[in-house]
């Protein structure tokens, strides 16, 4: 007898229902939800404990900050309504908004400003004191005013708030400790989250300003493949994400996927470390090295257009942007000339350290250094080893770095630096260099500011200094056509207060 | 009169003599190998740790980090003890459960590991499902008709699948079944709790992408066991005495022939999870794997050793039940 198979029939019923009911890919329809797929998300709800900027703009999904970068990329007011220094930057007058409360009912006023900065400044495992470090009193002049006394001059202050630095915590839960379920005045709040996979945030109802307010929900999903990011956005399964330059033409083949760039907010270059290989010392040596690096190439060809050459420390198309100032020419004869005028006419050889995912442009700067005679040996850390060799171990001497823009020109060239940097391992800071970068940062007036600007601009595209710019990548956001309200927000990714979805 | 208690005592005691005692026996040493084999790989584990490169202390404190700063976490973390005290306390703690709490993400070990084992498993247990009805119809289809052009046809489709890179293979099935008919979700996981219809589409297209090379090993593992079977004097008996091709085919013949497959499946499953790992990273599915390429790259170290040690004890337990099921199916191993 020949054994059959029982009830087929059924069975494949059972089976193509189970595989037809697509209810759960789309979540709750009812409520218009936003599925974003970001790189990374942050495994806390304590701005001390944060680890960078770039997973900030979730968290400012539910924490406002005094101040935030605009769409185009100023400074502009938050929870701060205005703010004024009378004495060269010195200190500053914060006024606040009166209608703003806190998730868990607490109205906010200028004691939790004092808290929330007592907290990161005080707190010995912060990652963001060292960004108040010169904040030297706060003296709350009214339940809505707020003075800041600096201990030296600088007017990037009301920039250092649009950073993790400003982000407001009520003076309760502060007292408390417990951070678990973040209380903000954001608009959203977060209602779940698997740490590391996804956080679902709904729309705070009580947000003092309801354009802010554009889905009832948003769910961000983890995806640290780039190629799963553009296949979840390409199916559906995501409504925004960031793609690779190599992706957009790819993406851009579905139906009404769009895109824009976030310009300027990852720069790469090098650090140079004079203390680990003797030569750098020598200005010559550094030159040689800035004047071989081909900018123009890195952009085309690693970036795909997609980015730029990199001279200044500013994008081409910022109001500190020195546009008088040539950039850093490609010379190969003449960095040959300059290593034979300083000694090294055979060449120099040393390890350069880069992150695994800028290998192509350490291969490039590898290619374009052999030409004049230099060898260099490549080391790919995983994880922070990169930062750990360039500027806390000090085992390398060359490594290739890409820091966030910052929000304020002058913020940046500190952070690169100044002599007690983190960024600064030789601690190498010439002194007219320095003295331009105070300078800047105590300009009240926007133009004498530029001006100063400028002088560092040509400082450092003439003189080759301990950090080499190289390149600006642009970040790609694409989004699908369900989105409305797009804003190409120039702080960072994911932008979105105000975006709303249509079924 | 026959007595009754002495003709039921013994085939009791033969029970007892050669079933129930050469089990417990085995049982017993199995569970007593796979205790210290846990115990070495979680040393192994530990030393192994102390060898990637970074510092976890260095990732926490962020891109304004002082040295101050680092010190503070790395104290916090106790990453400043010595290590033969961070691993006795580490193993302290396993006896009572505790896996240790994860640097990067600041909760338990435990409660991650149980977040992320369901995709793992559920990507596994339909990876699993598919090969091992491929492989068991494909092989058996393939020794029945040995020679012909049903064995060249399912062979060359086993030449495929072994040849084949999954992560290609998922990535062709992503085109085709999500971006170009909409069919299946790209990306992402649904759980359960959602319901089995979403569960199973959000696992179906990286299930047979991870079936493939399992599905082919295992077709060709059972043709060949089949194959050889098929030619012994009690399958010609079985098929003289009347039985019908199909019970002979499946089984007589793969009874006897199941063992060389499940020494396969129980040694390929571990490589099925293993193989998990790209299958996460390209269907941005959030199992264990991802949790150890994340924990691994921030050197989070209580949550590589506890992802480790699961891994290691579920591959343990595999091997066990393998050899579990030998001795069921075949009397010969039970009694050595």
């Amino acid at each position: 007898m020949q054994p059959r198979l029982k009830k087929p029939l059924p069975a494949a019923l059972v089976l193509a229902l189970m595989l037809a009911n697509p209810a759960g890919a789309q979540g709750n329809a009812d409520v218009p939800t936003i599925r974003v797929g970001v790189m990374q998300i942050e495994p806390t709800w304590d701005p001390s404990r944060t680890i960078g900027a770039l997973t900030m703009p979730l968290m400012k999904l539910v924490y406002d900050s005094l101040t935030v970068i605009g769409p185009d990329g100023t400074v502009v007011p938050q929870l701060a309504t205005g703010w004024t220094s009378d004495d060269a930057g010195q200190s500053f007058v914060f006024t606040l908004r009166e209608d703003v409360t806190f998730t868990n009912g607490d109205t906010f006023d200028a004691e939790d400003v004092r808290a929330s900065l007592d907290y990161y400044v005080n707190t010995p495992t912060s990652t963001i004191g060292a960004l108040l470090g010169n904040i030297a009193e706060i003296i709350v002049e009214g339940p809505h005013q707020v003075r800041f006394v600096q201990r030296v001059p600088d007017v990037t202050l009301p920039a250092v708030f649009t950073d993790r630095a400003g982000m407001m915590l009520s003076a309760d839960v502060i007292a408390s400790g417990d951070f678990a379920v973040p209380v903000g005045s954001g608009p959203y709040v977060l209602v779940a989250e698997q740490p590391g996979v996804s956080q679902e945030f709904e729309a705070n109802p009580d947000h003092w300003n309801p354009d802010n307010v554009g889905a009832g929900r948003i769910i961000a999903l983890r995806y640290e493949d780039p190629v799963a990011r553009a296949n979840g956005l390409r199916s559906g399964d995501l409504d925004m994400t960031v793609v690779s330059a190599n992706q957009i033409a790819e993406v851009m083949t579905t139906s009404g996927i769009q895109t824009y760039q976030i310009r300027g907010r990852q720069l790469r270059g090098l650090t140079l470390n004079p203390n680990v290989y003797e030569p750098l010392r020598d200005e010559r040596v550094r030159r040689a090295l800035d004047l071989s690096i081909n900018r123009v190439g890195q952009a085309q060809g690693i970036l795909l257009g997609e980015g730029e050459a990199a001279s200044q420390y500013v994008l081409s198309t910022s109001p500190y942007f020195a546009p008088d100032v040539e950039p850093i020419p490609y010379d190969l004869d003449q960095a040959r000339a300059l290593l034979a005028e300083a000694g090294h006419a055979d060449g120099l050889s040393f390890t350069m350290t880069s992150p695994p995912r800028y290998r192509r442009e350490a291969e490039a700067l590898q290619a374009d250094w052999a030409q004049i005679g230099v060898t260099v040996d490549l080391i790919f850390p995983a994880g922070a080893g990169n930062a750990r060799a360039i500027w806390y171990d000090q085992t390398v001497p060359v490594g290739i770095w890409a820091i966030d823009g910052r929000n304020d020109l002058g913020i940046f060239y500190r952070a690169l630096f100044a002599p007690d940097a983190a960024f600064n391992p030789s601690r190498q800071a010439p002194e007219d260099l320095i003295a331009l970068i105070t300078e800047a940062n105590t300009r009240v007036n926007e133009d004498e500011r530029r001006a100063v600007f400028a002088e560092i601009a040509q400082l450092v595209t003439t003189q080759t200094q301990i950090q080499i710019p190289m390149s600006f990548e642009y970040q790609i956001v694409a989004y699908g056509g369900r989105l409305t309200n797009v804003t190409p927000w120039q702080g960072g990714f994911p932008y979105l207060h105000g975006v709303g979805v249509s079924n | 009169m026959r007595d009754q208690s002495t003709s039921a005592g013994v085939p009791s005691r033969r029970w007892a003599e050669f079933f129930v005692l050469p089990l417990a026996r085995f049982l017993a040493a199995s569970s007593l190998r796979a205790v210290l084999l846990l115990l070495v790989i979680s040393l192994i584990v530990f030393g192994l740790n102390r060898l990637i490169p970074g510092d976890p202390a260095l990732d926490l404190a962020g891109e304004n980090a002082t040295p101050e700063v680092i010190d503070a976490i790395r104290r916090e973390l106790g990453l400043d003890r010595p290590w033969t005290l961070q691993y006795g306390t580490w193993l302290g703690d396993i006896l009572t459960g505790d896996l240790g709490q994860s640097i990067m993400y600041n909760v338990p070990v435990v409660d991650l590991i149980i977040q992320r084992l369901p995709p793992t498993a559920s990507l596994a247990l339909v990876a699993i499902l598919l090969a091992v009805t491929f492989g068991l119809i494909g092989g058996v289809a393939a020794a029945h008709w040995r020679g012909q052009w049903p064995d060249r046809v399912i062979t060359a489709i086993s030449t495929v699948g072994i040849a084949t890179p999954h992560f290609w293979v998922g990535l062709i099935l992503i085109l085709t079944f999500s971006i170009h008919f909409n069919l299946f979700p790209a990306s992402g996981y649904k759980p359960l709790s959602d319901g089995i219809g979403p569960w199973l589409r959000s696992l179906l297209l990286p299930g047979i992408a991870l079936s493939f090379a399992l599905g082919a090993e295992l077709q060709r593992q059972t043709r060949s066991s089949i194959a050889d079977v098929l030619t012994q004097d009690y399958i010609r008996t079985a098929r003289a005495q009347g039985l019908s091709r199909a019970h002979v085919l499946w089984v007589r013949a793969l009874r006897n022939g199941s063992g060389p497959v499940l020494t396969v499946i129980g040694f390929q499953i571990g490589i099925l999870i293993g193989g998990s790992i790209v299958m996460e990273k390209v269907f941005g599915i959030p199992g264990l794997g991802t949790l150890t390429i994340e924990a691994v790259f921030a050197k989070d170290l209580p949550v590589i050793q506890g992802v480790v040690l699961v891994n290691a004890a579920f591959v343990v337990v595999i091997n066990m039940l393998t050899d579990l099921s030998y001795r069921l199916l075949n009397p010969k191993v039970r009694l050595q």
